[in-house]
C-alpha cells in the first residue's frame, strides 16, 4: 500500500508555499540573531544607547588622536594660575581654584585642582582603562561561567557537584570586602610575575579579580538552562552520531544558551564599570597617574576638592552615568528582542 | 491467513532471539532499570524502576519490526538502548555477531554509521541554532567520512532524496513544517546509509496525512537501502503497515511477538486484544456494533511491577473467564515468553486466539490508505503488500 505520489507531491508542495519565498533562487535562513538585530534596529532606545556606546569605543580608542587635537597629554602638570585667568582672586600656586573652572580652548574640560592635569585628556585616557577592563573582565566570566556551567549540567553527578559547590563558596564571599583586600594583595604578591608591571599591573589584577569573581553568576545560569537543553533530542541525536561531549557542548549546546549569555554580558559590562570605578574610588584600583573615571572621582573627593571644584567631579561622574545607562538600556534591548515570547518582528 | 505467512513465521527460531544466522540485530534478556536514590548526602539506593526487564527480540537485514504498547511501557527505552543512548543494565545487544551491551563510546564510534535513530518529536530533535546543511552534515563532519569540501554536495543530494529542496541548505529549523522536518530527521539517520534504524515514534507528533508520506518515504529507503527499522509506536494501524515482525509491550516486558500478519489475525495476548480492541474502526456502522475490551486500572508502577504476570491486575480474563486456580497461577508464577503457535511467542498461561478482536481491526493508516479486503461479514482476508 502507498500513498499516490501525486498527493504525496502536493503536500510537500502546500506546504511550502507557506513561506512566500521559499521558490526563489536563494534561499538564506534567519537566524535568531538575525532576527533579533531586525527588532534591536526598530527600537529607538536601543539604537540611541547603541550609538552612544559606539561614540564612547571610537573614543577610547583614538584616545591619543584627540588628546593630539586638544595639544593635551593626561600626565603633564600645569600651574593652575596660568590656566585660569582670573585676577580677581590670588592663589598660591598648587592650591586648588575655588569654583567652576570652565571649559577652555586650550584646556576642553577644564583642569584638575591642584595637579593641572587636563580634564578632557584624562576623561578620554580613562574611557579606554575604564572599558579595557570591564570587556576582558566580562570576556572572562563570560568564557569561564559558560563553560563551567555547561560542564556542570552537562556531566552531572561529581563535576556537577564540585563546580556547583565552587560556585556557592565564591558566592558566599562578601565581595566588596573581597575585592578590597584581595586586590592589593594580588597586586603586592602575584602581580609581578603573573600580571605585567608598572601601569598595566592593577589594570590586569583588577580584569582578574573583577571576571573571576563575575563568573558564578552566569554559570548558575547557563546550568540551569543546559539542565533543560541536555534532554533535548537533538543532542541525542549528535551522540547517535558519535558526537563526544566537547563537540556536544560547545557546537550543540552552547549556541542555544547564547542569547542569554549575551544578555547577561551586556548587563554585565556596565556592573563592571562601576566596580572599577568603586576599586579605583576606594583607592585600591588604577593608581596615579594613569587616569581611570574611578580613580579621578576618587581625586575630587581627596582632600574634599569636590567641595571648592563640583566641575572636577562631574565630568567623570556624568561620563560614568552615561556609558552605564546605555549599557543597561542596550541590554535590556538585547534581552527583549531575543525573548521568543516578543511579537515577531 | 495465508500460508505464506506462517512459512515466514516458523523461520523465526524457537526464542525470539535465538540464534538466526541471518539475524542483523539480535536482543536477549535486554534489562534497563533506573535507581531510584534516596537520601541527603549519602544517597542509598533504595529501588528501581524497571523500564526495561527482560526483552528478546531478533531482526534481519532489511525487516521493521514494530514495538508497541502504551505509554510507559519501556517501549522507547528499550530503543534508545538497542542504539546505545543509555546503558544496558542486564542482557545481550548482539549487532552483526558482536555483543555491543558493554560497548564504550569510543568502541561504539564506528558503529554509529551503522545504528541510526529517528526521533519523534521534530521540534526538538533538530538544534534550532543550526542551518539544515549543518544538522544533515553533522554525521559527515563527525564520523569523517566526507571531506569538508564535499559535504553540501552530500548534503544536498539527501534533502533531494528525502523531498525537500536542497536550496534550503541554509535555512534554519523554525521555518520548516512538521513534515518537513521530519525528513530533515531522516535525512540525517540515513546519511551515513546504516544498516539499523530505530524509529521512534517517527510520525505520532505529524498530521495523519503527512504520517501517511513519512511512512512511504521510510518504506521507500529501505527498500533503497535495505535498512532494517525497529519502529516503535502506539499506533497499531501503522506499525501493521509498516512492521514485518512485532512485539507487544507491557511494563517492561514482552507480551508477545511474531510476524504481522499473525499478530493481526491471531492475536494470543489478553493485552493485545484489548489494544486491539482500542483502535477505532473507521466504519461508523461497525464502529457501534463492536464489543471493546476496556482495561480498567491504572498501569502499574514499574518500579514495584505485580508479582507472578505483570498484567494479572489488569487482565480482562483473568478477571471475568478465569477459575480461582488458574488465577492463583497468574499471580505467583510469572510466565515466561513461549512458543505457543508456530512462530508465534507470547507471555501469557492462558493464551487464546480471539479472531474476532483481529477481524474488526482493518483500519490502516487512513481507511483508503490500506488495501484491505473486508467481507461483508466484517471478517477480513489476507492483506497483500
Amino acid at each position: 500500500m502507498t500513498m499516490p505520489a501525486g498527493e504525496l507531491e502536493a503536500v510537500v508542495a502546500s506546504a511550502d508555499s507557506g513561506d512566500a519565498d521559499a521558490n526563489t533562487a536563494t534561499v538564506e535562513g534567519r537566524s535568531l540573531f538575525q532576527i533579533a538585530w531586525r527588532r534591536i534596529r526598530s527600537s529607538k532606545v536601543a539604537m540611541i544607547s547603541l550609538g552612544v556606546l559606539v561614540f564612547l569605543l571610537l573614543i577610547a580608542i583614538f584616545a591619543p588622536v584627540l588628546t593630539a587635537i586638544e595639544g593635551q597629554d593626561p600626565t603633564t602638570f600645569h600651574n593652575t594660575r596660568d590656566v585660569i585667568d582670573s585676577g580677581s582672586v590670588s592663589f598660591e600656586p598648587g592650591l586648588p581654584l575655588p569654583g567652576f573652572k570652565l571649559p577652555s580652548s586650550t584646556h576642553w574640560l577644564g583642569v584638575e585642582p591642584q595637579t593641572g592635569r587636563d580634564i578632557f585628556a584624562r576623561i578620554v585616557y580613562g574611557a579606554r582603562v575604564s572599558l579595557t577592563i570591564a570587556f576582558l573582565a566580562t570576556l572572562m566570566s563570560v568564557v569561564i561561567g559558560t563553560t563551567l556551567g555547561a560542564m556542570a549540567a552537562y556531566f552531572g553527578g561529581v563535576v556537577d557537584t564540585v563546580i556547583s559547590r565552587f560556585m556557592d563558596l565564591l558566592l558566599a564571599f562578601p565581595q566588596l570586602l573581597f575585592l578590597l583586600t584581595l586586590t592589593p594583595i594580588l597586586q603586592a604578591r602575584l602581580g609581578h610575575t603573573f600580571l605585567g608591571k608598572g601601569s598595566t599591573l592593577p589594570i590586569a589584577s583588577l580584569i582578574f579579580i573583577l571576571g573571576f569573581f563575575g563568573w558564578p553568576y552566569l554559570a548558575r545560569i547557563v546550568r540551569g538552562q543546559v539542565l533543560s537543553l541536555r534532554e533535548r533530542e537533538f543532542v541525542e541525536a549528535a551522540r547517535a552520531m558519535g558526537a563526544s561531549p566537547r563537540r556536544i557542548i560547545f557546537k550543540e549546546i552552547i549556541p542555544n544558551v547564547a542569547a542569554v549569555v549575551l544578555v547577561y554580558a551586556t548587563l554585565t559590562i556596565p556592573a563592571n564599570i562601576t566596580a572599577e570605578a568603586a576599586l579605583s574610588f576606594l583607592g585600591v584600583g588604577v593608581r596615579d597617574p594613569t587616569p581611570s573615571w574611578g580613580q579621578m572621582l576618587n581625586q575630587s573627593q581627596s582632600n574634599n576638592f569636590y567641595q571648592l571644584d563640583p566641575w572636577f567631579m562631574l565630568v567623570p561622574g556624568l561620563a560614568l552615568l552615561i556609558t552605564v545607562l546605555s549599557f543597561n538600556l542596550l541590554g535590556d534591548a538585547v534581552r527583549d528582542a531575543l525573548d521568543p515570547r516578543a511579537g515577531r518582528s | 491467513m495465508s500460508t505464506e505467512a506462517n512459512v515466514a513465521a516458523s523461520e523465526i527460531a524457537l526464542h525470539p532471539a535465538a540464534d538466526d544466522p541471518e539475524a542483523l540485530l539480535a536482543v536477549n534478556g535486554l534489562k534497563k532499570h533506573f535507581a531510584i536514590r534516596q537520601g541527603l548526602l549519602i544517597r542509598r539506593e533504595v529501588g528501581a524502576v524497571k523500564a526495561v526487564d527482560g526483552v528478546s527480540f531478533s531482526l534481519r537485514a532489511g525487516e521493521t519490526m514494530g514495538l508497541v504498547g502504551e505509554s510507559g511501557c519501556g517501549k522507547s527505552t528499550t530503543g534508545r538502548v538497542v542504539t546505545k543512548l543509555l546503558d544496558p543494565t542486564a542482557g545481550a545487544i548482539i549487532f552483526e555477531g558482536k555483543d555491543i551491551s558493554g560497548y564504550s563510546r569510543a568502541e561504539m564510534l564506528p558503529l554509529r554509521s551503522e545504528i541510526q535513530v529517528i526521533f519523534q518529536d521534530p521540534y526538538s530533535s533538530l538544534n534550532p541554532r543550526h542551518t539544515i546543511g549543518t544538522i544533515v552534515g553533522a554525521p559527515f563532519r563527525i564520523q569523517k567520512t566526507v571531506k569538508e569540501k564535499g559535504i553540501k554536495a552530500e548534503v544536498q543530494t539527501l534533502m533531494e532524496r528525502v523531498g525537500l529542496n536542497p536550496e534550503h541548505y541554509n535555512r534554519y529549523p523554525h521555518e520548516f513544517s512538521g513534515g518537513q522536518r521530519q525528513r530533515i530527521g531522516i535525512a540525517r539517520a540515513i546519511a551515513l546509509r546504516p544498516k539499523l534504524i530505530v524509529c521512534d515514534e517517527p510520525v505520532s507528533a505529524l498530521d495523519v496525512s503527512i504520517q501517511a508520506q513519512v511512512v512511504n518515504l521510510l518504506e521507500d529507503l529501505q527498500n533503497e537501502f535495505n535498512i532494517a527499522y525497529i519502529f516503535v509506536a502506539h499506533d497499531l494501524s501503522v506499525v501493521r503497515h509498516i512492521s514485518d515482525r512485532v512485539a507487544v509491550m507491557y511494563l517492561g516486558q514482552m507480551m508477545e511477538f511474531t510476524d504481522r500478519d499473525t499478530l493481526y489475525s491471531k492475536p494470543l495476548h489478553p493485552y493485545t486484544h484489548a489494544l486491539m480492541s482500542a483502535v477505532p474502526v473507521p466504519d461508523p456502522a461497525k464502529e457501534t456494533r463492536r464489543d471493546r475490551i476496556l482495561l480498567v486500572g491504572d498501569l502499574p508502577s514499574p518500579s514495584n511491577p505485580p508479582p507472578g504476570c505483570v498484567f494479572h491486575t489488569r487482565c480482562p480474563k483473568f478477571r471475568e473467564r478465569l477459575s480461582d486456580s488458574e488465577r492463583e497461577r497468574c499471580q505467583t508464577e510469572s510466565p515466561a515468553l513461549e512458543l505457543k503457535a508456530p512462530g508465534h511467542f507470547a507471555q501469557c498461561h492462558f493464551p487464546e486466539v480471539r479472531a474476532d478482536i483481529a477481524n474488526a481491526q482493518d483500519a490502516g493508516i487512513g481507511a483508503g490508505a490500506v488495501e484491505s479486503v473486508v467481507s461483508p461479514g466484517g471478517v477480513s482476508t489476507d492483506l497483500p503488500r
